[in-house]
């Protein structure tokens, strides 16, 4: 069997089927595979807010470009992707925190992203049922939420797919599948998110898990995604375990509680310690809390790197094979504007952003 | 002194909670209902408790065992289990064994028109009258599968409804076949049955038939039967409907129990495949009120290490299986009424999916992915069982809580 395609993308979670789409509509031939269906991994489980982060200059740029292809995806297929413009605020506690908003207001005007800075009045008119004695906010106010599930399908609808298949091992411009199949390409995407080492092995992509609560429906129990200021701590800091207040509003009335994260392989079970810490901690941001109906819980794992920063771009060491993974925490933003930078290497077109912080072969080196 | 925990105060239940504390062990009950009883014994006061079930509430009255009414388990975790308890708080059970026995549930299966107002569950049904529904004069078809119908049409006969139908989707021949094994097996089944005749006999009763559609405005006001050839169009006030019982698996699937059929396999001593877990009654297959019984006993003295005692109750047990085995045989649900849904029928009523998005889905996973069918608060607790039947689809992944819970009683700690 000779089927050659132009490019096979290994993994059609929200990464692999960004880049897949992007490939298509530059006009090559793409190929989509996945060891289980699309979305079902880390995707699946995930919140699928789109913010821009400014931690960093590299950051800043990856997910305002990131953020701008949502944006413009949603003004033709707002109902697919279930996209809900509701915007972050970002809460600030105590002094300190309220500094950082401020400078952070400052950073990201710079860069051109609209942002509110909120008072304590400000705050809680927008936001009622947080609790009394916060200081402020920064509201980020185009960034929005989408489903993953759904946006991963949309990507791949287009294109040539195939589930419940495995791949084994990449080759010089070739994927080996579980049942021996060999499939020819001349672009190969390793988009396997936190599995990726198993294809590509010198990569240091580690599962960071996470938990999230779902509630039943509150309608209007909260406008905005609400993250704390001190996510920020947690998040960027390489901590065996951590938890920060993260809450969002979705469509259908309900809400995601979050959020932690930990190092624990790839055990999926709810690690009950910590669930009640990241539950105790969103109540403290928002008492009333308490009072929601949780229906369910589960748990995710972020393809983590150990600098922050996703592997974007060409892996030197297997001829024709590209890296797409280990995008954390932001994978789902990140996502639109990985498979750009993505195609833009792969079709010789000027990077739409510095590309260098994200090279794969960073690692190599 | 073994802590065996009990969860569920059905007759497994109350029967496991018996044989185990009469082995010394220190035994906790837990149950959502203010009472004890389950499906068939629960009543709403000490009077109005059927007969059969009085010996054994009378044993349990008399138990040093502690016990949690109004709570429901939400968790299990090694050793504990996480209880939603009467005051609203979480409480946390600590257990050397554990025996669930949550009995089983209604199997609903969706047609058109069953998302109006007055179309129920058979055990709805009767849950409502027990609570003071007045049915005097209403006109209602009982439509399904199963024994239950009869007992559904009967309670509801009594109460001065007018039974315009019985529609029983088996064949003629089939349920003769369950009579006559029946009296073989079983015969105190039968009076049972005959008891609650007079009541339903003069209904009636169609064989190998099921519902087609249900139409109405506010509430319903028409169903049409089928056999597959012929419509039956009938005017009524209320459709109690159940197509048999299926074993409410989510508590023994959570802890990681092994599945087969949709029930969850025990060996002999009703054991699971997991440690110091232990199943009883309708959970490990659907078989009656004296099949439960046993399985409790078993369980209860195995749990509480007495397994010699256990191993006396095996012959009983089998002669039980046996009736079991038949009863599912005589009611075996036909091919064709998974053609009842048509494409706009909703099927996850929490999330308004309808079975032209679902039905060219691979499993219950994609489900979720791409339509969220399942995930609204029921977590589909009554579109999986239809959908089991319907696609073949598997139970879902189950996850805590198996109950809503209030997010403050989740962060207090044991
Ligand atoms: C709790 C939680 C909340 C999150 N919230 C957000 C958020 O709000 N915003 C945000 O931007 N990000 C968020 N993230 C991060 C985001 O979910 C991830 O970064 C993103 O989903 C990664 O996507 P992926 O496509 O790389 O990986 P995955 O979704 O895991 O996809 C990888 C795919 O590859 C397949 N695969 C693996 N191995 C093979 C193989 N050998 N052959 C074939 N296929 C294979 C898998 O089946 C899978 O479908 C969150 C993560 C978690 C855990
Ligand atoms: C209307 C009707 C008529 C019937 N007639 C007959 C008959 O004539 N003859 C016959 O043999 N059988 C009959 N049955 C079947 C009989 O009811 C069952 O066989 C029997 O009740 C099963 O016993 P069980 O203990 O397994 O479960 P159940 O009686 O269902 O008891 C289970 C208990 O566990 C509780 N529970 C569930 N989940 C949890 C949880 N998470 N935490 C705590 N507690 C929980 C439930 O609330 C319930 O109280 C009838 C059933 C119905 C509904």
């Amino acid at each position: 069997m000779t089927s050659k395609y132009d490019a096979i993308v290994i993994g059609a979670g929200i990464v692999g089927a960004s880049c897949a789409a992007e490939l298509h509509r530059a006009g090559l031939r793409v190929l989509a595979v996945d060891a289980f269906k699309v979305g079902c991994g880390t995707t699946g489980g995930s919140m699928g807010h789109v913010l821009v982060m400014d931690d960093s200059e590299a950051q800043l740029n990856m997910t305002s470009m990131s953020r701008n292809i949502w944006n413009n995806l949603a003004e033709s297929h707002s109902a697919e992707i279930e996209y809900n413009p509701c915007g972050t605020i970002w809460i600030a506690a105590d002094d300190e925190e309220m500094e950082a908003v401020h400078s952070k207001a400052d950073n990201y005007g710079k860069h051109g992203i609209a942002v509110q800075v909120l008072d304590q009045e400000g705050l809680y008119s927008l936001e009622p049922n947080l609790r009394p004695g916060l200081l402020g906010g920064l509201r980020i106010i185009d960034d929005c939420v989408i489903y993953p599930p759904y946006s991963s399908r949309l990507f791949l609808e287009p294109i040539e797919l195939r589930e419940n298949c495995r791949a084994v091992q990449v080759l010089d411009h070739q994927v080996i599948l579980e049942d021996g199949t060999k499939l020819q390409g001349e672009y190969i995407v390793n988009a396997c998110g936190a599995a990726a080492p198993d294809l590509t092995p010198e990569l240091p992509i580690q599962p960071r898990k996470g938990h999230l609560v779902i509630t039943d429906r509150y309608p209007d129990f909260c406008r905005h995604q609400l993250v704390e200021l001190g996510y920020l701590k947690s998040a960027l800091k390489m901590e065996k375990e951590s938890v920060a207040f993260n809450i969002q509003p979705r469509l259908s009335g309900q809400f995601l509680v979050g959020s932690s994260r930990e190092f624990a392989g790839w055990d999926d079970g709810i690690n009950h310690s910590i669930l009640q810490r990241m539950l105790a901690r969103a109540c403290s941001y928002m008492p009333k809390l308490r009072e929601l109906l949780a229906i369910r819980s589960w748990t995710g794992f972020r393809p983590a790197s150990p600098d922050k920063m996703p592997f974007i771009g060409r892996w030197p060491k297997v001829k024709g094979l590209y890296i797409a993974a280990g995008h954390e925490g932001l994978g789902i933003t990140n996502s639109t504007g990985t498979a750009r930078l993505l195609a833009d290497e792969i079709l010789g077109r000027t990077p739409s952003i510095d590309p260098d912080p994200f090279r794969a072969a960073r690692i190599l080196e | 002194m073994t802590k065996v925990v009990v969860v569920g105060a059905g007759p497994a239940g109350i029967a496991a909670v018996w044989r185990a504390a009469q082995s010394q062990a220190q035994v906790t009950l837990i149950d959502p209902h203010p009472r004890p009883g389950g499906q068939i014994w629960l009543h709403a006061d000490e009077a109005a408790a059927p007969k059969e079930a009085k010996p054994w509430l009378d044993k349990l009255d008399r138990l040093p065992v502690t016990r949690h009414f109004g709570s429901t388990v939400i968790d299990i975790l090694p050793s504990v289990v996480r209880m939603q308890s009467e005051s609203g708080g979480l409480e946390y059970v600590e257990f050397d064994k554990l025996i669930l026995a949550p009995g089983a549930q209604e199997l609903f299966l969706p047609f058109p028109g069953w998302t109006l107002p007055y179309i129920m569950g058979a055990g709805g049904a009767l849950a409502l009258l027990r609570g003071g529904m007045p049915v005097k004069g209403l006109r209602i078809a009982v439509a399904g599968s199963g024994p239950l119908l009869f007992a559904v049409a009967g309670k509801l006969a009594q109460a001065g409804a007018r039974i315009i139908a019985i529609s029983e989707q088996t064949s003629r021949r089939r349920l003769l076949g369950f009579g006559v094994g029946t009296l073989m097996h079983n015969p105190g089944k039968i009076l049972e049955g005959i008891r609650h005749a007079r009541h339903y006999l003069p209904s009636p009763f169609y064989t190998n038939t099921w519902i087609k559609e249900a139409r109405g405005d506010s509430r319903v006001r028409e169903v049409t039967l089928t056999n597959g050839k012929r419509l039956h169009r009938l005017k009524c006030d209320l459709v109690a409907c159940g197509f048999g019982l299926v074993s409410s698996g989510a508590l023994a699937v959570l802890a990681g129990c092994d599945q087969q059929s949709g029930s969850t396999v025990v060996d002999r001593f009703q054991q699971t495949s997991v440690k110091n877990i232990f199943c009883a009654g309708e959970i490990t297959g659907i078989g009656g009120v004296d099949l439960s019984v046993i399985e409790g006993e078993i369980a209860g003295l195995a749990a509480a290490g007495n397994e010699s005692e256990a191993s006396r109750c095996f012959p009983k047990l089998e002669k039980q299986r046996k009736f079991a085995r038949w009863l599912n045989k005589s009611f075996a649900l036909k091919a064709q009424l998974k053609d009842m849904p048509d494409e706009d029928t909703i099927i996850c009523r929490c999330e308004d999916i309808t079975y032209g998005q679902l039905k060219n889905l691979a499993d219950q996973c994609s489900a979720k992915l791409y339509t969220r069918c399942g995930m609204g608060p029921c977590q589909g607790r009554i579109c999986s069982n239809a959908l089991k039947f319907l696609l073949g689809w598997d139970l879902n992944t189950v996850r805590p809580p198996v109950f809503p819970a209030k997010i403050g009683d989740l962060i207090s700690t044991p």
